[in-house]
């Protein structure tokens, strides 16, 4: 069973922000609103590393565990996605999420959220594929047009791996090898746990 | 009669707690692809068929290094330029990995059953620094949500619900042993006056609010597993949504409330040394022939239900105002907090108020006159509060509220 997973090298991000941008870019993403953000850790130390964070679509995902309305789901690629037709802007996929990836707007006066925002693989949501409501509430479909996710694509040093999980991880450990050293594939061991932790 | 319908009703609340003990046991609360779509009636699938995932898969291979994958499938290459593929030209760099020898570490990681967990790292919060504006977007991972999410949806849930299925199979179970509390020597037929306006208005506001608050959060919490079967995804989401803003927007009235019982009973409300007698004797509810232990004009129990409605409703509105501005003094360890803090305390409250609903009702008789019409018998005021009685008693106008 096929699974598709994101994966940051973080030996080869060189924090250039082409992701974000080009996340932002295709699925005209609000002002305010991150599906991928770059954070640097160690930022002027020794051992500084940038990292490009985005939903990893969790095996199993805390996002789907937590929400009061059911609005998240997974598809069987493994792609968290969700309907903002029932999401009622509650925030708990945020607290539940360990990578701050849910994104709220704000909505009205006091701190109250609107419908939750975030990566979707590019892979849209639950209208019809490629549709203009579609496009307008959740981005582009790429998956559907047998494309992978924009930012991964777009990554120029080939830090940003997003695909199919096996041969994601494939081409790290043959990077890995060559080189004879990493850096820890970021985020995996809390992202892609559980039962089928090798799918 | 009374006893037949607290039985039945034992009977069903038994049934119910051992229904939540096995729901309980089996609840298995991992996330598995559901590949279904919530709420819409088509199936969401990205990839369909076996040929569209090859697709995939393929193009994800594009992502290994260019001399390796080859050209961009989407470029058409001209005649004649020369090929990208592993071939005479490829440098002896690109040969095949497995046939490098990179020392121990490289053997170590070869060998590694799943070939993945070498280059896992260990869960742990990581932050750095992040050029956006806006909180907590410099935290790479918190793993800590997923200790949040065991919480809520593991001793929270089933915790909440056999403590409030709990409390009210003792209830109907007391209701079944004992009967209702009666008047001793029965309804004299005169009454005095004890709450008066202002404070049943204020109790009532209180109230309404806090049944309304309580239903609202359940639905929050217990709803996608009690109701969204029934109602279907699309009118589960407006109701709770609804409940969401009116949860929020009943802060007001509750928040008022606590602010006029404050007020108006905090003075009476601090405890005495009558009351260790009153809860010695466990306040003449557990025996039926037993004298009425002594008490003011609130004993030892309204004390405490008191003191449980006021702090745990200042917890509740402090925590609940904390999570209607998200991080805006808080971080991910207080969000989560708030959120825990706020679910576990109003469900104790529920249980709470679930036991002063009872003996202000069902429980006793002639006790809900006095938060109804402000007037109780006088035989109940004697049996009840005696000390209070005495001094109202010796007024030839009794006052609203005792001389202090």
């Amino acid at each position: 069973m096929a699974r598709m997973k994101f994966l940051c090298d973080a030996e080869r991000c060189i924090e250039c922000n082409a992701c974000t941008t080009a996340c932002k870019n295709e699925h005209e993403v609000p002002w305010g609103i991150q599906r991928r953000r770059l954070i640097t850790v160690n930022d002027g130390e020794p051992g500084e590393k940038s990292l490009s964070v985005s939903c990893m679509h969790c095996t199993d995902a805390p996002c789907i565990a937590v929400c009061p309305v059911s609005c998240i789901y997974q598809t069987d690629l493994g792609i968290v996605l969700h309907d903002k037709d029932i999401c009622i802007g509650c925030g708990y996929c945020f607290y539940a999420c360990p990578f701050g990836a849910p994104q709220f707007p704000k909505a009205s006066n006091f701190g109250s959220r609107g419908k939750m925002d975030k990566c979707t693989f590019c892979a849209g949501g639950p209208e019809a594929d490629g549709s203009e409501t579609e496009y307008r509430k959740y981005g582009r479909n790429r998956i559907a047009e047998g494309k992978l996710p924009l930012c991964a694509e777009v990554c120029s040093t080939r830090a940003l791996l997003g695909g199919d999980g096996d041969v994601v991880a494939d081409i790290y450990k043959e990077r890995v090898i060559r080189r004879d050293y990493g850096s820890g594939a970021w985020g995996w061991s809390t992202a892609y746990y559980g039962p089928n932790r090798r799918s | 009669m009374l006893r037949t319908i607290a039985t039945t009703v034992t009977a069903a609340l038994v049934v119910l707690l051992v229904y939540t003990v096995y729901l309980a046991a089996v609840s298995d609360d991992l996330v598995v692809p559901s590949n279904g779509v919530i709420g819409k009636a088509a199936v969401d699938d990205p990839a369909e068929g076996n040929a569209d995932l090859q697709a995939l898969r393929a193009r994800t291979g594009l992502q290994r290094w260019r001399a390796e994958s080859g050209p961009s499938p989407e470029q058409s290459s001209p005649a004649g330029a020369p090929s990208a593929t592993r071939g005479a030209g490829t440098p002896a760099d690109s040969a095949d990995v497995a046939r490098l020898d990179g020392g121990a570490r490289v053997r170590d990681w070869l060998n590694r059953e799943a070939g993945q967990s070498g280059l896992l790292q260990a869960p742990e919060r990581v932050e750095g620094h992040t050029t956006l504006p806006g909180p907590v977007k410099d935290v790479f991972v918190q793993p800590a949500g997923r200790d949040w999410r065991s919480a809520r949806n593991g001793p929270i849930v089933f915790g909440g619900a056999l403590y409030m299925v709990g409390v009210l199979t003792l209830l109907a179970v007391f209701l079944a042993i004992r009967g209702r509390v009666p008047i001793k020597e029965g309804f004299s037929g005169r009454s005095v006056r004890r709450f008066d306006a202002f404070e049943r208005a204020n109790h009532w506001m209180t109230a309404v609010g806090f049944v309304l608050l309580a239903l609202t959060g359940l639905i929050l919490l217990y709803g996608k597993s009690l109701i969204r079967p029934w109602l279907g995804p699309d009118a589960f989401g407006d109701l709770a949504e609804g409940s969401a803003w009116l949860h929020m927007a009943l802060i007001l009235p509750f928040a008022l409330g606590l602010i006029g019982m404050i007020v108006a009973w905090l003075w009476q409300n601090l405890p005495a040394r009558v009351d260790l007698e009153w809860l010695k004797q466990g306040g003449g509810m557990l025996r039926a022939d037993g004298p009425n232990p002594p008490a003011d004009r609130f004993n030892a129990g309204q004390k405490l239900i008191f003191w449980a409605v006021i702090l745990g409703g200042i917890t509740l509105i402090a925590s609940g105002v904390a999570m209607m501005f998200p991080f805006l003094w808080a971080g991910y360890a207080g969000m989560q907090l708030a959120q825990s803090i706020h679910a576990i305390v109003a469900l104790a409250m529920i249980g709470v108020i679930f036991g002063h609903i009872y003996i202000g009702t069902v429980g006793m008789v002639g006790a809900f006159d006095a938060m109804w019409s402000g007037r109780v018998d006088r035989n109940w005021a004697k049996e009840h509060h005696s000390l209070w009685y005495r001094r109202l008693v010796g007024s030839e106008q009794p006052p609203s509220r005792p001389a202090e």
